[in-house]
């Protein structure tokens, strides 16, 4: 490498290196961050620090032990207070945030916890018949054990939908999924 | 560019970094708040809240996103029709028929389905109320009712002040006490007398505080159970099993529409026309009798437009026929306005349908005073060719309290309103009489002269504007309750069970960033509980503690072996009950025709004599032909959007009153639609719409009754008149209900129709008008002749030239275009 190109290639490197640095460190990942622009805090502030990690990593708590409706109905339930004062009742009492959340079973107030997996009004949305077919929760949701504060990982968006439709549309496949519009729009 | 001067390194290097900087401050300051999260505040797509709050404890068997079905009983008028209801999240979202309900098999009707209003109305009592000054109103110059005919004041704003519940029952009692031996109970006669268990809660309740129970609703079924008890022998409607028929003649019984069981008669008439009975090609015949082509009529193969109040005429021409008695059929056809031909003809068909042939009465036969004398023949009919197509269920819990005329009842209670024998009045439902009774019946004068009146009732109403207090009960849709049919199935046995649908105590607060304690934005009581809390108030308290344990200590006492042990908690047959919605069990067909004596000779009407002649060609008076409207029924559902804006079957309009005014009579006196009417009676004169209508009777002038509220919410005040208030009180010669059709009027054409939208609430509206709207069938040549006739018409002079204006239609199309 010549000299003056060798100088060239540093003197582009030290400008992009930084550039692109603050640009990785800056740029939106999240949905979250998307929408709101707020980068650095990958989901919404929840009224309690809940951990998905520690009660789906480490102890191994299943989906729907909390989210029991996703197989039956339309919605993924939020679990209803009584299931997490189920545990805590006993479990961890002098944790601050857990105190918090025993003090909203006491005080008879449902915990207003941010909604961070939506759909827009026109799209309807069944969880029952994605978790019928076997679809994991985490090919929608992202890998929510892992999460300390839950994010969006996958930007839920209809093209994303399609593109796994129509892997599984081919006449035969056990999955039979439909691209109708009106399967979801209606 | 081999080499880069110190000068230059810097300038890149600033303008390296202020593109790095403008990398992360892409954020238009407008789509956050600094420290707030967006998505906290505002759904991420744009809607209000992006909060979710789960349940506390989360009800058994309630999985969010999947509806719950309950079994209940319709309410909306006394045919008591079964019903599934779909619940979302405990909400009530859509009604639909139960498809075991032996009154309607599953279907259902408009008023049903709107039920719905009827539960979430915006304009509903949402806690005690007290009114500061009784009848206190600002009037709204709001259409014809700012200038009521009647000099009744407009009621539109009363002066009231909320207050606890508490209080109110204290004041209540403490008004009630003040009235001791001088109280009075004005009953809702539709929720009342269908209801066991509530009637025998009333009737309890009466007695320990020593009251007089006076049981009045509109629509009145007295004449037709007189009949029927001297006919048939059994106090109770009797119910026409049309699809047994083969020939159905119709006095007047518009029994597809308002009364008194759509639904049934709708299913059994498809059953007639369609069902296992016709063979290819094969209709039945279906003929009417009546002065008005109503939607019943319209379905009818022959429709025999007799003078107004003559049905019973035929109805008895056409048993002399069959009889081969000397009745002059000359004489009866110059009565009727019908041909002898006509009235023959009518015999023969009813002849000819044998055991298969059935006459129905309804509210047409309403209109007279000779109505329990015009019934009597009709079902005499019946005996007379032995129908097998008239049958009577029976009813699982008998029905206790007085089924007077309502009318008569409340007659009787103004008279003691007047002469100040009345210390006290609770009114109970939304019988609202102020609205439904005629004003010469003095009602609204003598209820002022009670010292203190209260209301127990989900709705203020013009009645109820005039209580010193109005305490809120729930819906049909939110309580305990029950029900028998008035009109039930053939060899059915029969009690509908009512439970709550909703839990009613809706929790305010805005739910988006505060967590108050909830507090109940809809705070009513079920109208059982009430009258026990009054009924202990007063010392004398009642035997059953709430609304559900009443329901459970009747249905204990069923005679049934297999429902003895209701009463026990959580008892299986109990829960069946109440999923299944009732009771029902096919028993052995009652005796048609025995018990009963033969048709009272002082019952048959005289007929008109030629000596006083009825104009019924024209001249200068009309009989006012009143009907109960299919949506509105008596005027208690104008207050449900969905009711306002379904257009009546037969003509079409929507959300006002009109009068149909025969063609050929409109034509002569220069009457087109939707000119201005007045209909002056000796009773006072009300301004209507007017529709040329080819289906009616010369002689008469038809309106539908329901509308003309003066306080009723936001969808039924000043729409269209209300034709009530200047009826003639005559009554029924027997049982002293009131005549729909006995009043004289006279018309006069006062205003041409208006281009464009009045905001008087006097132009007419047609659902028809509306490019490419769908007409019924039944009426497609009735309505195209209307509107030809509209169509046609030149624009009215001096109308202000509205682009798009349907009365200027004609000179816009036959512009040259510019």
């Amino acid at each position: 490498m010549s000299r003056p190109v060798l100088i060239r290639f540093i003197l582009i490197a030290s400008l992009l290196l930084p550039a692109s640095l603050c640009m990785a460190f800056f740029w939106p990942e999240t949905t979250h961050e998307r929408k709101t622009n707020w980068v650095g805090a990958p989901g919404p502030t929840q009224p309690i620090a809940f951990y998905h990690h520690v009660h789906v990593n480490e102890l191994h708590i299943p989906c729907a032990y909390c989210h029991w409706t996703a197989a039956n109905s339309r919605y993924a339930n939020y679990p209803p207070v009584e299931v997490c004062w189920g545990c805590h009742k006993n479990i961890s009492v002098t944790h601050p945030q857990i105190a918090r959340v025993r003090q909203y079973y006491i005080d008879k107030k449902p915990i207003p916890w941010v909604r961070v997996n939506q759909q827009p009004g026109y799209v309807h949305f069944v969880h029952s018949s994605h978790i019928g077919a076997g679809i994991a929760c985490a090919t929608c949701h992202g890998n929510v054990g892992s999460m300390y504060a839950v994010y969006q990982p996958i930007e839920m968006n209809m093209g994303w939908c399609i593109s796994c439709h129509r892997q599984y549309q081919k006449k035969f496949h056990p999955y039979q999924a439909s691209v109708d519009c009106y399967t979801c729009h209606y | 560019m081999t080499e880069i001067s110190r000068r230059k390194f810097i300038q890149l290097s600033v303008l390296g970094s202020a593109v790095a900087a403008s990398g992360c401050e892409i954020k238009p300051l407008t789509r956050y708040q600094p420290g707030v999260y967006r998505s906290e505040v505002t759904g991420q797509y744009g809607g209000y809240d992006n909060r979710v709050y789960p349940y506390l404890n989360q009800p058994d068997g309630l999985m969010d996103g999947v509806p719950q079905y309950f079994a209940t009983v319709c309410r909306m008028c006394p045919a008591g029709c079964g019903l599934f209801v779909r619940t979302m999240g405990g909400r009530a979202i859509k009604i639909e028929g139960n498809p075991a309900h032996p009154v309607n098999r599953g279907a259902t009707c408009a008023r049903a389905q709107s039920a719905l209003q009827h539960l979430y109305n915006p304009d509903r009592l949402r806690g005690p109320v007290l009114h500061a000054e009784r009848g206190a109103v600002k009037s709204r110059e709001r259409g014809n009712a700012a200038n009521p005919p009647d000099g009744r004041k407009m009621i539109t704003d009363i002066v009231s002040q909320p207050i606890d519940w508490e209080a109110a029952l204290e004041k209540v009692s403490a008004g009630l006490k003040s009235a001791t031996g001088n109280i009075a109970i004005l009953a809702d006669a539709q929720e009342f007398s269908g209801s066991p268990t509530l009637g025998r809660q009333l009737q309890q309740f009466a007695q320990n505080a020593q009251a007089s129970v006076f049981s009045y609703s509109l629509l009145d079924d007295a004449p037709w159970r007189a009949a029927a008890k001297v006919v048939y022998g059994q106090d109770q409607l009797p119910a026409y099993q049309l699809d047994q028929a083969d020939v159905i003649v119709s006095f007047g019984g518009d029994f597809l529409e308002a009364w008194p069981s759509p639904v049934f008669y709708s299913r059994l008439f498809g059953e007639f026309r369609q069902g296992p009975r016709r063979t290819q090609g094969e209709h039945g015949k279906f003929i009417y009798v009546g002065p008005r082509m109503s939607m019943t009529a319209a379905k009818a193969d022959t429709w025999l437009p007799c003078n107004p109040g003559t049905e019973s005429v035929v109805a008895q021409a056409v048993a002399s026929v069959l009889q081969d008695a000397g009745f002059s059929l000359v004489e009866a056809a110059s009565a009727s306005g019908l041909s002898a031909e006509q009235l023959q003809m009518l015999a023969e068909d009813f002849r000819n349908g044998g055991t298969r042939a059935v006459a129905v009465g309804g509210n047409g036969l309403l209109t007279s005073p000779d109505a329990t004398a015009a019934f009597t023949v009709v079902e005499a009919l019946n005996k007379q060719v032995k129908s097998q197509c008239v049958g009577f269920g029976s009813a699982a819990i008998p029905l206790p309290n007085s089924r007077a005329s309502g009318f008569k009842n409340i007659q009787q209670l103004v008279r003691s309103m007047q002469s100040g024998q009345v210390g006290a009045l609770l009114i109970l439902g939304q019988p609202n009489p102020v609205f439904t009774l005629p004003n010469a019946s003095g009602f609204l004068a003598a209820m002022q002269k009670v010292p203190f009146v209260a209301a127990l009732t989900p709705f203020e109403d013009e009645t109820t504007a005039w209580a010193n207090i109005v305490l809120p009960t729930r819906t049909f849709l939110e309580d305990w309750g029950d029900h028998v049919p008035p009109v039930i199935p053939q060899g059915i046995h029969l009690a509908t069970l009512q439970q709550p649908i909703i839990n009613p105590q809706f929790v305010g607060g805005d739910g988006i960033n505060t967590l108050d304690p909830p507090a109940s934005w809809m705070d009513t009581r079920p109208l059982a509980d009430l009258l026990v809390d009054l009924a202990a108030r007063l010392g004398k308290p009642l035997t059953d503690s709430d609304s559900r344990s009443a329901v459970r200590t009747t249905w204990a006492k069923l005679g049934q072996a297999d429902l003895k042990s209701l009463t026990t908690n959580n008892d299986p047959s109990w829960v069946a009950a109440l999923s299944k919605g009732g009771l029902w069990q096919e028993v052995a067909s009652q005796p048609r025709f025995g018990g009963g004596g033969d048709v009272g000779a002082g019952l048959a009407p005289a007929l008109p004599s030629a000596s006083t002649p009825q104009n019924w060609g024209g001249g200068a008076s009309y009989a006012l032909h009143l009907y109960p409207q299919i949506y509105n029924h008596d005027g208690r559902h104008a207050n449900l959007g969905w009711m306002q804006e379904n257009p009546d079957p037969m003509t079409m309009a929507v959300w006002n009153s009109w009068v149909e005014i025969n063609m050929q009579v409109a034509h002569e006196l220069g009457i087109r639609t939707g000119d201005i009417i007045r209909i002056s009676s000796a009773h006072g004169s009300i301004d209507v719409p007017a529709i040329p209508y080819p289906g009616l009777h010369p002689g008469a002038v038809a309106m539908p009754i329901g509308q003309g509220h003066t306080l009723y919410g936001r969808n039924a005040e000043a729409r269209g008149v209300n034709p009530l208030a200047i009826l003639d009180p005559t009554t029924d010669r027997v049982t002293g209900a009131l005549a729909l059709g006995a009043t004289r009027v006279r018309i006069t054409k006062i205003a041409s129709a208006q281009s464009g939208y009045q905001i008087d609430g006097s132009t007419l509206i047609l659902a028809q008008d509306r490019p490419g709207g769908a007409e019924p069938e039944a009426v497609k040549d009735l309505i195209h002749t209307t509107a030809k006739e509209w169509k046609t018409a030149k624009p009215v002079t001096g109308a202000p030239k509205t682009p798009g204006s349907i009365f200027n239609r004609k000179s816009e199309t036959e512009a040259p275009p510019q």
